[in-house]
């Protein structure tokens, strides 16, 4: 389903086109909205609310752009207001001792949307790859020695897992310098 | 309607496509301009680049099963909300029929629901261990190991996995091996927090080990260090704490200090903060009392010399930093060589000579570093696997 055909059948009614909007969007929410009032529940149910507003209107929009917007803007807003919550403001005085300024949001919006971006990429490494550039990266191995390390622990692996680590180790040879920026910030995530 | 220009999503997608290296020289214009823009953007623009604070933040990602659990959550309201809706619709039209109709669909709906929500909660614990089970494969290669005297390694990470681990395997061995002992060994880049059974609290620094007993018998308190490590000793008066390296014993009662003693250095250098301390060297026997700033200095050569320490720059691995203060680009390559686990070679050995300061992290890979220190000077590196050349810029061209 691509975006224009999303937005014709979430405005008509289509619980699985609003789902998919729902999947496409509700983790940065819950970023951005957490990153501000500093509660996770708190968050959650921003987020929540601001799903149904959007359910509610579905029928004003015409692109998925102008959903995201609606949706960044309605959690700005909604966390403004939960803000006069004396709690909330305890909390954030604590973290940042700054009030929530309009341009503290978008940054976090933009943040958000970056995360977001390098999170796929992350995702979409292949496990193999992980496991060596980890040794090279992390253990700080030379190619050799990843080899070698490998060798040791695949002893009694079949040698056609032999071969696909071999072929790993290529891989790891023409690695963009984007690619291993992920890499690195994977290990250091998990 | 609903567009607002004050959310710029395209600087958004800029910095993404600038931290996967896939942006257009047009389009590093733009973020340039954004950048220079106001002290916000600049602020937004470091933290992007920062890779510490990025994997920092990406922890804060919220997960799949955070996702679905909310989604289920909202379903079964979101349902109910509609037919509320729908029949208030109806119920202006026709009031008096509603009560009928509202009563019938309340009771579908409340009859119908559980199921929708029990499936939908089913579903999700099933995906979640299976998502977590993946994540855990890639986490089990940690730059901590810990082993046994059993010959068992463990990778130790987060200290949740780390007590956990230690009080499974301390509950093992209770009774019957009254002396094990336990050896923490951290990867080059990697730290690594302790709390040992007297209470005594040990910061490992990188490339470094430890060995422990898992509980202090006798009269004395011993461990052994290959590296560098904080001790903050848990006072004990009859139990004295004592640190074996290489080159020295360091005897405690209760204090805190910071002993330095990695194989590949001339000296080892006990710091101490506050407490006192006997530094002896082992091959003279020679005995040193250390008063608290100061710092005692034991070599193969020389007997034990004392001097002022400086605090901050003592304490920088344990803040995460590097501190140079007018250092020399051979013994600053030195510290870093240790901490990365790397071969340093002077291709030009004037260039030993330039001197540094600043405060850096301690960032995961020593590339960023490199950066730092070219563009302010007069060297360059060329690295190869674990090995660094260094040439200064003059002799190069």
């Amino acid at each position: 389903m691509d975006d224009s055909q999303l937005v014709l059948q979430f405005k008509a009614g289509n619980e699985a086109a609003y789902k998919a909007l729902f999947d496409r969007f509700n983790k940065r929410l819950l970023y951005v909205a957490e990153g501000i009032v500093y509660d996770r529940n708190l968050a959650e149910d921003i987020v929540q609310e601001v799903f149904w507003k959007l359910w509610d209107r579905r029928v004003h929009f015409n692109e998925v752009q102008s959903i995201r917007a609606f949706l960044y803007l309605s959690v700005k807003n909604a966390c403004r207001n939960h803000y006069k919550h004396e709690k909330v403001i305890e909390k954030y005085r604590a973290r940042q001792g700054e009030p929530i300024e309009d341009d503290v949001v978008l940054s976090k919006i933009i943040e958000a949307e970056v995360m977001e971006s390098l999170y796929h990429a992350i995702e979409k490494l292949p496990t193999g790859c992980r496991e060596v550039v980890h040794l090279r990266y992390f253990e700080g191995m030379s190619i050799q020695e990843v080899a070698e390390q490998l060798n040791i622990s695949v002893n009694t692996v079949k040698t056609q897992k032999m071969r696909a680590l071999r072929s790993l180790r290529l891989q790891l040879r023409t690695l963009s310098v984007g690619m291993a920026l992920l890499i690195e910030l994977l290990l250091m995530v998990k | 309607m609903h567009q607002d220009d004050s959310i710029d999503f395209q600087i958004a997608e800029l910095i993404g496509k600038y931290l996967r290296d896939e942006i257009t020289s047009e389009e590093l214009i733009v973020l340039e301009r954004w950048r220079s823009q106001d002290s916000r953007n600049l602020r937004l623009w470091q933290e992007l680049n920062d890779k510490q604070y990025l994997a920092e933040r990406l922890k804060a990602w919220p997960t799949d099963t955070q996702s679905a659990a909310l989604w289920s959550k909202m379903h079964g309201r979101t349902n109910r909300a509609r037919f509320q809706r729908r029949i208030w619709r109806i119920g202006a039209v026709a009031a008096v029929l509603l009560v009928a109709v509202l009563y019938a669909v309340r009771w579908y709906e409340f009859a119908d629901t559980p199921n929708i929500v029990d499936r939908t909660a089913a579903e999700i614990t099933q995906i979640g261990p299976n998502v977590t089970g993946g994540q855990a494969t890639v986490a089990s290669s940690a730059g901590v190991v810990l082993i046994t005297d059993a010959g068992e390694q463990i990778a130790l990470e987060g200290e949740q996995i780390h007590s956990y681990q230690l009080e499974k395997l301390a509950l093992k061995w209770k009774g019957n091996h009254r002396s094990l002992h336990h050896t923490i060994k951290t990867a080059v880049a990697n730290t690594y927090q302790v709390e040992l059974s007297d209470g005594t609290n040990v910061w490992l620094n990188a490339a470094s080990s430890l060995r422990y007993p898992v509980a202090f018998e006798g009269e004395e308190r011993k461990v052994f260090l290959t590296g560098e490590a904080y001790f903050d000793v848990a006072k004990d008066a009859d139990k004295p704490f004592t640190v074996i390296t290489g080159k020295s014993y360091i005897r405690v009662l209760g204090t805190e200090f910071n002993v330095r003693s990695y194989p590949g250095e001339v000296e080892d250098r006990t710091s101490l903060f506050t407490g006192s301390v006997n530094v002896q060297r082992k091959s003279s026997g020679t005995l040193f009392a250390l008063t608290p700033g100061y710092e005692a200095i034991v070599s193969d050569v020389q007997d034990i010399s004392v001097r002022r320490m400086v605090a901050s720059k003592v304490l920088a691995w344990k803040e995460n930093l590097f501190i140079f203060e007018n250092e020399p680009l051979g013994e600053l390559m030195g510290e870093l060589a240790t901490w990365y686990g790397l071969t340093v070679h002077f291709e030009d050995p004037a260039a030993k000579a330039y001197r540094f300061t600043g405060r850096l992290k301690r960032y995961p890979t020593i590339n960023t570093l490199l950066d730092l220190i070219s563009e302010t000077s007069k060297v360059t590196f060329r690295v190869n696997g674990d090995q660094i050349w260094i040439n200064s810029v003059e002799k190069k061209d």
